[in-house]
This record gives C-alpha cells, sequence and structure tokens, in this order.
C-alpha cells in the first residue's frame, strides 16, 4: 500500500511574492500490484507529484505512508552524474542500493547494448543511450512498486520492446505509477487511471472513463 | 513525514547511512578528482600545494619570534584553517545541486553533506600529516611536546570546523545572500582564526575577549600539544567543549531546517 493523504504543494513565484497551488490536496492510494495511469497535461504538476512520492520533495502539508519499496521515475536520466561514465553510475546505484555491483554491470551490459561507451561519461551519450542506460540500471535493483515517468518514450522500437518485456512482462506483479501526458502507454498497461488537472487528482472508475475524461 | 519502508531498526538505518555516505564519497573524489593524470593524489596535493606555498611566501615576509620559525608555525597552523575555510566552499549549496539524487530513497539529504565534510576533512587531515612528517625529517618541524594533548586539540579544532561547516552548509540552503557573501564571512574570520593572532600577542586585556571565540581555543590547544613551553598559550578546555556543543546542537537544528526548506520548496 502506498498512500497519500492531503497533499497540498505550491511554489513561490513573483520572486516568492506570491504562490502558485501545484497540488491541492491530492489524495490517492495504490495497493500491491495496481497499475494505475495518471493522465495530465504539460506543467500541471505530474513530475511533481512523482517527487513527493519518490520522497525527494516534501509536501507542504499531508502525508506519504507506504509499506512498499518504491523506484526512483523510471528512465529520469536526472538521478545520474553526467560527468561519470555509465560504468560509474552503475557503482553508485549498486553501492547506495546495497546489490552486487558484477551481477548489475552484467545486466546492465546486456540489457543497455552500450558496448564501449559504457566507459565514456554519460554526458557524452545521445538521449536514446542514456535512456537505455537508465533503464537498465533501474531495473537492477528489485522494487514493490515502480515510478514511470514519460520518459520512457524516447529510444526506438527495439527498446521499448526490451522494456516491456523487462517491466510489464517479467515484473507483472509489481505495482506501477505511469504518469503520462500520452495516453498510450497507460491505455496499453493500466488497470486504474486518474486525470489531474487544475490542482485536483481526479480518480475515474475506469482507465477508458480517464482516457475520455482527460480528452474532452 | 514520510513513514519508513518496512519500519527498520535504528541499527539497520546507520548501516544503510554508513553505506550511502560512502558510495557518496567515492562519487564524488571520482568526479572532482578524475582517473586522469595524478588523479586520487590531488586529495592530498592540492591541499599540501596550498600550506607549502604559504609557508614560503610568509616565512619570506616575517622573521620569526625567538625560538619559532614561521614556516614551522606555519605548518602546524595552517591546516586547521583548510577545514573550516575549504570545507565551507564545498558543501554551499551541495543538497540543491544534487537534489536529483534524493530521488534514491535511501539517500537522505544530509548523507550529500556528511559526504563532503568527510571527503574534505580526510582531504586536509591526510595533506597536512603527510607534510608534518617530511618537515620533521627535514627538520623544520619538531616532534609534538605532548602528543596526546596536541590530538585532543587536533580533534577540537576538527570539532569546530564540522559545526562551522555545517552551519554554513544550511544557512546557504537558506539564503541565497548567505551564499553570495560566504566568501567575505570567511575572510573576516581570519583573525579569529587563532592563526593569524594567537593569544599570547594579544594584549592581556583583550586577550579573555579573543578567546570567547571558540576556534581561537581550540586552536590553542593544539599548539599547546606541539609547542609545550615554546609557546605561551592560552585556552579553556571545558569552555572549548561546553561552546563546541552548543555549536554542533545549534548547527543540527538549523540543518534541519534548512533541509526541510530544500525539499520542501
Amino acid at each position: 500500500m502506498l498512500e497519500l493523504k492531503n497533499i497540498c504543494k505550491s511554489y513561490p513565484i513573483h520572486h516568492g511574492k506570491s504562490e502558485r497551488l501545484i497540488l491541492d490536496h491530492v489524495n490517492f492510494r495504490i495497493e500491491r500490484g495496481e497499475k494505475w495511469g495518471i493522465l495530465g497535461r504539460n506543467g500541471v504538476g505530474k513530475s511533481t507529484l512523482i517527487r513527493i512520492i519518490s520522497g525527494s520533495d516534501l509536501p507542504q502539508s499531508g502525508s506519504v505512508t507506504s509499506d512498499m519499496s518504491i523506484s526512483w521515475p523510471l528512465a529520469f536520466g536526472g538521478a545520474f552524474q553526467g560527468s561519470l561514465t555509465g560504468r560509474d553510475n552503475v557503482k553508485l546505484i549498486s553501492r547506495i542500493y546495497g546489490v552486487d555491483f558484477h551481477r548489475t554491470l552484467e545486466l546492465v551490459e546486456d540489457f543497455a547494448e552500450l558496448g564501449a561507451y559504457l566507459n565514456e561519461p554519460v554526458k557524452s551519450y545521445s538521449s536514446g543511450m542514456s535512456a537505455r542506460l537508465a533503464f537498465a540500471i533501474s531495473m537492477s535493483v528489485e522494487f514493490d512498486c515502480f515510478l514511470i515517468d514519460e520518459g520512457m518514450s524516447v529510444g526506438d522500437h527495439r527498446f521499448h520492446r526490451k522494456c516491456d518485456i523487462e517491466l510489464f512482462e517479467k515484473r507483472g506483479d509489481r505495482a506501477m505509477i505511469i504518469v503520462a501526458h500520452q495516453v498510450d502507454l497507460i491505455r496499453a498497461h493500466c488497470d486504474h487511471a486518474a486525470v489531474l488537472d487544475k490542482g485536483h487528482l481526479i480518480i475515474c472508475d475506469s482507465v477508458d472513463d480517464a482516457i475520455r475524461m482527460y480528452e474532452g | 513525514m514520510i513513514a519508513n519502508d518496512r519500519g527498520i531498526s535504528f541499527l539497520e538505518q546507520f548501516r544503510i547511512q554508513k553505506r550511502v555516505i560512502w558510495a557518496l564519497i567515492l562519487r564524488e573524489m571520482i568526479t572532482r578528482y578524475g582517473r586522469e593524470g595524478l588523479g586520487i593524489i590531488w586529495i592530498i596535493a592540492e591541499p599540501a600545494m596550498f600550506i607549502i606555498g604559504v609557508m614560503v611566501i610568509f616565512s619570506q615576509l616575517h622573521s620569526g619570534e625567538a625560538g619559532q620559525s614561521v614556516a614551522e608555525y606555519l605548518a602546524v597552523s595552517y591546516p586547521t584553517l583548510l577545514l573550516w575555510r575549504n570545507g565551507t566552499g564545498r558543501v554551499t549549496k551541495a543538497v540543491e545541486v544534487n537534489k536529483a539524487l534524493l530521488h534514491h530513497r535511501p539517500v537522505r539529504p544530509i548523507d550529500i553533506i556528511y559526504s563532503r565534510i568527510i571527503l574534505e576533512f580526510s582531504s586536509s587531515i591526510a595533506a597536512f600529516l603527510s607534510l608534518y612528517l617530511i618537515f620533521v625529517t627535514l627538520g623544520i618541524c619538531q616532534l609534538p611536546a605532548d602528543l596526546f594533548t596536541m590530538i585532543i586539540g587536533g580533534l577540537m579544532v576538527i570539532w569546530f570546523s564540522f559545526a562551522f561547516v555545517l552551519t554554513m552548509a544550511a544557512l546557504a540552503e537558506l539564503s541565497d545572500t548567505v551564499e553570495r557573501v560566504s566568501h567575505i564571512i570567511l575572510y573576516l574570520m581570519l583573525p579569529f582564526s587563532g592563526v593569524f593572532l594567537a593569544a599570547h600577542l594579544v594584549p592581556q586585556e583583550y586577550r579573555d575577549y579573543l578567546l570567547l571565540f571558540p576556534l581561537v581555543d581550540c586552536v590553542e590547544w593544539f599548539h599547546a600539544g606541539y609547542y609545550g613551553s615554546r609557546m605561551e598559550t592560552y585556552y579553556y578546555p571545558y569552555y572549548t567543549v561546553v561552546a563546541n556543543l552548543a555549536f554542533t546542537l545549534f548547527a543540527y537544528a538549523l540543518t534541519n531546517i534548512a533541509i526541510k526548506r530544500v525539499q520542501t520548496i
């Protein structure tokens, strides 16, 4: 279970003279194994919501409770260090989470197909390459609940297919929260959905309802 | 506010934190020094070059008092300055810059600060110790008059520097103004650092005011261990410990506020 209760979050604007409310008393609950899609237009606060769930940001009020381990946003390149090589990033993550480095490195080499680039700084990677590295590293730590940002949409067809197999087939029993402004990923993989609009999170009865509401 | 995954014990928490801090230290070492050229050796080489440079310049400018050379004085004094001065430079805005790391649940904001402080302090201390041994061999420095007192004094300097650096880290996260003027604060601290103005050089009626700055007491304590009877030193051990303790508590309180703010805004 992961539960968000009355989450409020605002950001200062006009040099701190006023505030813009991004999340207005957001309530959300996800059980083990559930796949949730959250739809929202650009700038509506999807990433803010993800940051609060992942724990990197704190809400101004409200609480986050969880008895599941939660991943960092998948394919999110920002959690890596540009000046480090792919290999050093793998090392950092294995150390932080206490997983075996050599096993992880093998997995990443095999999945990300970066070849010799693994020993080059991440900042020299193409966006497709960094997405592959980020995703591969994410798969090396096991979580109960995966956070998926739309970043997954970069990369070619082959990469998408591999991600689908790793994430939705091999790890189909885990909980997932997919946040996107496009409906495809959510239509394909989710069994619950909500729409984020004007600071409110509206929980819908079905994924189709949510898509209709979002596109309407 | 965020309930812990699976309510883990304090000991487990401590183990995780140790692992995370170590991971961050190693990461920082590679990002800062790289693998090319001198690489990791820079950890010692950089502060060592600083100390030697200062020793060379000042010993040309001043002639020492009877019985002690300027070079010797700086070799054992200047490194104390590196701790709080360079340390502060490394921690300002460290959390904000590395905020993306907080997406990883095991990483707590203070771990980022700890890792930088530990790396910076180890670097300065390692540089001091290696240079000191070399200087003793060359005859520029002597063996400590009272090793135990010198070690305790050194620990006091480290303790004060830790609280100071933590406070500056918190203030810099809280206010851009403080971050901008931090090098001015650092510069204006120099007269009260115990390095450029030793307590015995100050007229007696002002000495106790100077010793209100705990850093001066710490450095004097350190000097007392090194010089023994070769130099007049003044410090209040109880005051030093109590002041450092109070300063540390203050630093932690401020850090908690700062971290909460960085994560909230």
